[in-house]
């Protein structure tokens, strides 16, 4: 066992971190043949770029390590920004910290029901996650058109557009947001007996149940985290944009899906993290980035990326044993 | 027997990794004759049945075929000659019409067109479910129909196939005493139409009935090849069970105490148990034994809070319990060792130290962070204590061998500090060295002060380790006995179904 060369060592490591070389192989070709790419000012834009799906793909990361999925988190994140939009417009005078509390609150109460609704159905009274949350998908961008008579709402505060689009010294606060969750979430899932239970329950529901682990609980704590988290971006989003509307955030569950799928995160649940849903939104946003750069129309990026997400995952299949 | 037989193995041997699964078997069958195959869990009925259908390839000997030696790599290819194989879990899909299962895989077809002839499929159906006598509606959806006819159709399934052989194990665990005799009339008229019949019951007067010949197995040999009308139901238990006992069993003699730390009284599930009530002393072992599917897990699986039951007392340390899951019943010191430990009892992709902690993972933390040093040092103790064979503490559980496996759960539950330890199945698919160890561990357990209730049919071993064993029949308890007083003839007598029982 002691007795293995350099280069079996390099292929096991290769093996088991297949999406960080990916992700390395993608950044040297990115830094040799993209101009520009290498600006400090164009790096900064790939994490503000990913920094929405981060939030997104953060919560969804809990959820499918669970054994779920969540489809409703676009539309979450959309209701959540028109909950923020509205209540902000109560207070035209408001100060950075009052938009901040407002935002905070409407993720919170927004995501956070959402989620409950989620969890309920899921963990209660078992309903499959691709349902609930398809039904959920459904009823929340519902309500935010219905809300808003599908009429974006504008002239908000300026204060409002802080978490968004300004920055603490040098660097934006929506980065801030984003390595924070991220760090959080890295030390949830895992440093604590929470995060370990979710992957028990992810791997085999029975076996966490007669381990005594409480499976509903622990159910319904991840679609809680997952809709505050697409709450969370939702209002990001909106503070971004500096408006409120119904058609925000359309098809992001399928972008946070992605991130976490690429990763290497195991689908059926109990394998992956933090650290492979990192490598999955770094693939995206390089991708993205440098395709724009070179002048690849938003067409041919979208069938690239489908192309790139299928290649990432046939690699990380086909890796094992 | 003048005639030659239809299905011969010719000193048949097959191994599995760890386990002599048969030794020289030698049987004939013939047409139109009911063979009986007898014999405890594990002795080998079900191997036979899977090399003379393919399932499994014989390491050694010859099977041959109306005369012609045959190695079967598959069950197409012993369907092919005429071998069809009724399974005790019953294989029709539910939400397919009696006709289109008993087609499935063969459907009439309109000319060359592809499409299905569904009047001609029904008509046939129709026809084929008459010829046994059974009055089945062929467009009936098969999950309205109730078990024994879905067993009828399956049957019918196997002879539309134009089986020379027809092999049934145990047909009637889940049907009801007229479905049994409905079964009877088309077993007597496959044999009046010449086709061979493997039986598989535990059901002893059931084979009396129904048996032409009885074959009698005993840890992968043949005991006796003999003709029903010349073995009397008693003869056949003690030629079942009557083995040596083995010198390996460590029973704990004097470890047991007064103190009641768990009782059951009138446990009872609908469909499942009924009316079960038991004691469990500091210090004891208490076995549990019982046919398959005679109820031991369904009521350790409530006593554990995993299942609920619908009336009952359970008492805790003289504490009255209802246990609502599993945690609560963890928190009272109770742990379970499920039957099925690959998909009951380990999370098989993770590592022996995430298996070991799972369950006091939380109790040692700080706070709900995981004490990483605590983990370690425990998963490393429990180890070398219980001289775990693993790579390192990391390994994925899933690569270890079935003995080692089994030591990860139990480290768990010890980790746990579990007083009352419920074991279903400890040794299954375990070497005997490693089964010994196991052994030495509940010894060893129950003088530290715990207590272990062990489901198990291997008869030696509950009687080899327990200090009283409870029998169970039919979800009921039919007998509790001493261990050092009882036979395995004594407790086939209590697990089997008789006669005027």
């Amino acid at each position: 066992m002691k007795e293995k060369t350099a280069t079996n060592k390099f292929s096991a490591f290769a093996r088991e971190n297949t999406m960080l070389l990916f992700l390395i192989v993608l950044f040297l070709l990115a830094l040799v043949f993209v101009p520009r790419f290498a600006n400090a000012g164009n790096l900064k834009n790939v994490l503000i770029q990913i920094s929405i799906n981060a939030l997104i793909a953060t919560g969804m990361t809990f959820v499918i390590l669970s054994d779920g999925i969540d489809l409703s988190v676009g539309s979450v994140a959309a209701l959540s920004g028109i909950a923020a939009a509205a209540l902000i417009k109560l207070f035209p005078d408001a100060n950075i910290l009052l938009s901040m509390i407002v935002i905070l609150a409407s993720a919170v109460l927004v995501g956070g029901l959402c989620g409950f609704f989620n969890g309920f159905f899921i963990a209660k009274l078992n309903v499959p996650p691709f349902i609930a949350t398809l039904a959920m998908m459904n009823v929340a961008r519902g309500l935010a058109y219905v809300f808003t008579d599908a009429k974006p709402i504008f002239g908000l505060p300026e204060s409002f557009g802080w978490v968004g689009l300004r920055s603490v010294g040098v660097i934006p606060v929506t980065i801030i947001l984003m390595v924070l969750i991220i760090a959080i979430a890295y030390v949830i899932l895992s440093k604590t007996c929470f995060g370990r239970y979710i992957y028990a329950v992810g791997s085999n529901k029975e076996v966490a149940k007669l381990s005594g682990i409480n499976v509903t609980k622990i159910k319904f704590m991840v679609y809680m985290i997952c809709g505050i988290l697409a709450g969370l971006a939702g209002v990001v989003l909106a503070s971004k944009l500096q408006n409120g509307q119904a058609t925000a955030a359309t098809g992001y569950e399928l972008n946070a899906i992605a991130a976490v799928a690429m990763g290497g995160t195991s689908m059926s649940g109990g394998r992956g993290g933090m650290i492979q849903t990192i490598f999955g939104l770094f693939v995206i946003g390089i991708i993205n980035n440098a395709l724009s750069l070179l002048g690849v129309s938003s067409y041919w990026q979208t069938i690239a990326m489908g192309v790139i997400i299928l290649m990432a995952v046939v690699i990380d299949q086909n890796k094992k044993d | 027997m003048s005639e030659k037989p239809f299905v011969e193995l010719n000193n048949i041997n097959k191994s599995f990794p760890g386990v002599k699964a048969l030794t020289d078997v030698t049987i004939n069958f013939y047409r139109g004759k009911v063979h009986v195959l007898l014999g405890e869990n594990g002795a080998g009925k079900s191997t036979i049945i899977k090399v003379i259908s393919g399932v499994y390839q014989a390491d050694e000997g010859i099977l041959k075929v109306d005369g012609q030696e045959e190695v079967f790599m598959n069950t197409r290819q012993s369907l092919a000659k005429g071998i069809s194989v009724i399974h005790q879990e019953l294989s029709v899909i539910p939400d397919l019409t009696v006709a289109e299962n008993i087609f499935l895989g063969r459907e009439p077809k309109i000319g060359k067109s592809g499409l299905i002839d569904k009047p001609k499929m029904n008509l046939d159906a129709k026809k084929l479910l008459e010829s046994i006598g059974v009055k089945i509606n062929p467009k009936e959806y098969i999950r309205k129909l109730n078990n024994g006819d879905k067993q009828m159709v399956e049957i019918a399934r196997a002879i539309s196939q134009n089986s020379s052989m027809v092999i049934m194990d145990e047909p009637t665990s889940s049907l009801s005493e007229h479905e049994v005799q409905a079964l009877f009339r088309v077993i007597n008229k496959l044999k009046s139409e010449n086709v061979a019949i493997i039986y598989i019951s535990h059901k002893l007067k059931e084979i009396a009935e129904i048996g032409d010949h009885i074959t009698i197995l005993r840890d992968g040999n043949v005991v006796k090849t003999v003709s029903l009308s010349e073995i009397t139901e008693s003869e056949m238990i003690a030629l079942m069970v009557g083995r040596k006992m083995t010198q390996f069993y460590y029973k704990a003699e004097n470890a047991i105490q007064n103190e009641v730390v768990l009782e059951v009284k009138n446990y009872t599930k609908a469909g499942q148990f009924e009316d079960v009530s038991f004691q469990l002393k500091k210090g004891e072992i208490l076995g549990i034994a019982g046919l398959v599917g005679a109820g031991r897990t369904e009521v350790m699986r409530a006593v554990f809070g995993a299942d609920k039951v619908d009336s009952g007392e359970c008492i805790v340390f003289g504490q009255p319990v209802k246990f609502k899951s599993p945690k609560e019943a963890i928190k009272m010191g109770i742990g379970l060792i499920p039957e099925d430990r690959r998909n009951q009892g380990l999370l098989l992709e993770k590592s022996v130290k995430e298996n070991t902690s799972l369950s006091s993972i939380y109790a040692n933390s700080k706070k709900g962070f995981i004490d990483f040093r605590w983990e370690i040092d425990s998963t490393l103790d429990y180890i070398e204590k219980m001289r775990t064979k693993t790579p390192s503490e990391r390994a994925i559980v899933k690569n270890l061998s079935g003995g080692n496996q089994q030591k990860v759960v139990i480290a768990k539950w010890l980790l746990a500090k579990a007083k009352i330890l419920i074991m279903d199945e400890p040794t299954r698919g375990i070497d005997v060295n490693a089964k010994a160890e196991i052994y030495a561990l509940m010894k060893k357990f129950v003088e530290d002060g715990g207590s272990i209730i062990v489901v198990s049919s291997e008869l030696p071993e509950v009687i080899g380790v327990s200090n009283r064993i409870m029998i169970m029949r039919e979800g009921k308890v039919s007998g509790i006995l001493d261990a050092a007083e009882a036979t395995e003839k004594d407790i086939m007598k209590y697990a089997s179904i008789h006669a005027g029982n």
